[in-house]
């Protein structure tokens, strides 16, 4: 089993959250920000200004001018918009290697985030009263501890589905006995040491056992996440190896005909979604 | 040249390349349906999501692939239009795997294949071999020399 220590210094050596991002998004969250202020701190990331330009010329609006200035392009896209590319843009970086702990191929963790991302848009009005860029945050990086456990997954995948197999547990129960640690608890503690609300912490602990808390957010993050499995937008090793979260779609009272419905048109802007962005 | 001809979700693709191999990556609880013809080494398969088209409500943006009831049908019919007769066609289904304990309610896995095998079985249609239900991924190959139908997930490969 690995040590409390071990994941510790992995975390200090993921390279730290945007601060550029970061702060944008503070901005963002007040009501009276303008985008000259806005513009002004973006600048400073040439990687961030150069992906919100890519997204503005994108297929996803079709304009029939080109957008060569930032301020221009934030003003076109709007505050809900930018919100979305400062954090896509900011999260990218981390799910370039292959995480072979999870992944069959390189990718799929990201395509995952991205997809539960777009679902929770989708499932949002279940819970009118959440923000919505606070669970865009909180869903893009649910996942964020595979990147520090992939690598102690997959020395133990054997084991691990040894215990999946013999057991009939899940793969985080699983991952938690043969490793020593779960993937969600791992996320959190990346996401506290990122500065991250405490709301987004515990969407990364929880959603997969949104029982366990009264969190509105963790209780949608948890259905997108369901819903992203479903349509095989998962990493393939623990894949469709979690215990389904039928109460909670129970308790929202969606029949199984409007889970359909959720799944199709998530399903069809997941594939949106990842065809333009491509960041 | 032989190339991968990828079917991704919602989709169909056939070809009567016999070096080709259709590949679809990732099933969950979507399903794919294979078709081959060895007389004329041609086939195809579909990346089915949902059972039933009705639950679009607005019929001009009904993607037929996406759906068991617009899908099967589309894939039978461009393969005889290729030329295939429908007693040599072969057919395998893959797939339909749901969440660990998740509740039959929500089954979509299950309610895939039993869509499937509802459709085919009013048109007569056998299924020669199937690898379905379950909580694992897959993905599924067809190699359009031999008709030869792979599965492959993280821990094995097999052919059905």
């Amino acid at each position: 089993m690995i040590k409390m220590s071990d994941i510790i210094a992995d975390i200090e050596f993921l390279p730290p959250f945007s601060k550029v991002a970061q702060k944008a998004l503070e901005i963002i969250r007040q009501p009276d920000f303008t985008m000259k202020e806005l513009s002004e701190l973006i600048i400073y990331d040439p990687a961030l200004t150069a992906n919100i330009l890519k997204v503005a010329n994108s297929a996803l609006y079709a304009r029939t001018q080109v957008v060569s200035d930032l301020q221009t392009a934030i003003s076109f896209l709007g505050a809900k918009e930018m919100s979305s590319i400062i954090l896509l843009s900011a999260a990218n970086k981390y799910f370039e290697q292959h995480l072979e702990g999870y992944e069959v191929y390189h990718g799929e963790i990201w395509e995952h985030s991205l997809s539960v991302a777009v679902n929770s848009q989708e499932l949002k009005y279940l819970e009118p009263e959440i923000d919505d860029s606070t669970l865009f945050t909180a869903a893009l990086l649910h996942d964020v501890g595979k990147l520090i456990l992939s690598k102690y997954v997959l020395e133990k995948l054997d084991e691990i589905n040894e215990l999946i197999r013999t057991e009939g547990v899940n793969f985080i129960t699983a991952e938690r006995k043969i490793v020593g640690f779960s993937h969600t608890v791992v996320g959190a503690a990346v996401l506290k040491k990122w500065n991250f609300s405490k709301t987004i912490c515990e969407v990364a602990k929880y959603y997969k056992n949104p029982e366990r808390v009264n969190n509105p957010y963790v209780n949608i993050v948890a259905m997108a996440d369901f819903v992203s499995i479903m349509i095989g937008k998962s990493s393939q090793k623990d894949g469709l190896a979690y215990s389904g979260c039928a109460p909670l779609f129970t308790r929202y009272k969606i029949s199984s005909r409007q889970l359909d419905v959720i799944i199709t048109r998530c399903a069809d802007r997941t594939k949106e979604l990842i065809e333009n962005l491509n960041l | 040249m032989g190339k991968y001809v990828v079917v991704s979700i919602s989709e169909m693709q056939l070809s009567d390349n016999r070096q080709d191999t259709i590949i679809t990556y990732s099933l969950g609880s979507c399903i794919a349906l294979v078709i081959y013809d060895p007389v004329k080494k041609q086939g195809g398969m579909i990346h089915l999501m949902l059972p039933d088209s009705s639950i679009e409500k607005d019929k001009s943006k009904i993607v037929p692939c996406k759906f068991v009831d617009t899908g099967v049908p589309l894939l039978f019919r461009t393969l005889f239009k290729m030329g295939s007769h429908r007693n040599n066609i072969v057919v395998k289904v893959a797939g339909g795997s749901s969440v660990m304990d998740s509740t039959k309610y929500f089954n979509i896995g299950e309610r895939n294949y039993a869509a499937i095998r509802k459709m085919l079985w009013r048109n007569n249609i056998m299924i020669s071999s199937e690898d379905v239900g379950g909580s694992k991924s897959r993905t599924v190959k067809l190699f359009l020399e031999s008709g030869k139908v792979v599965i492959s997930n993280s821990q094995e490969e097999y052919e059905i």
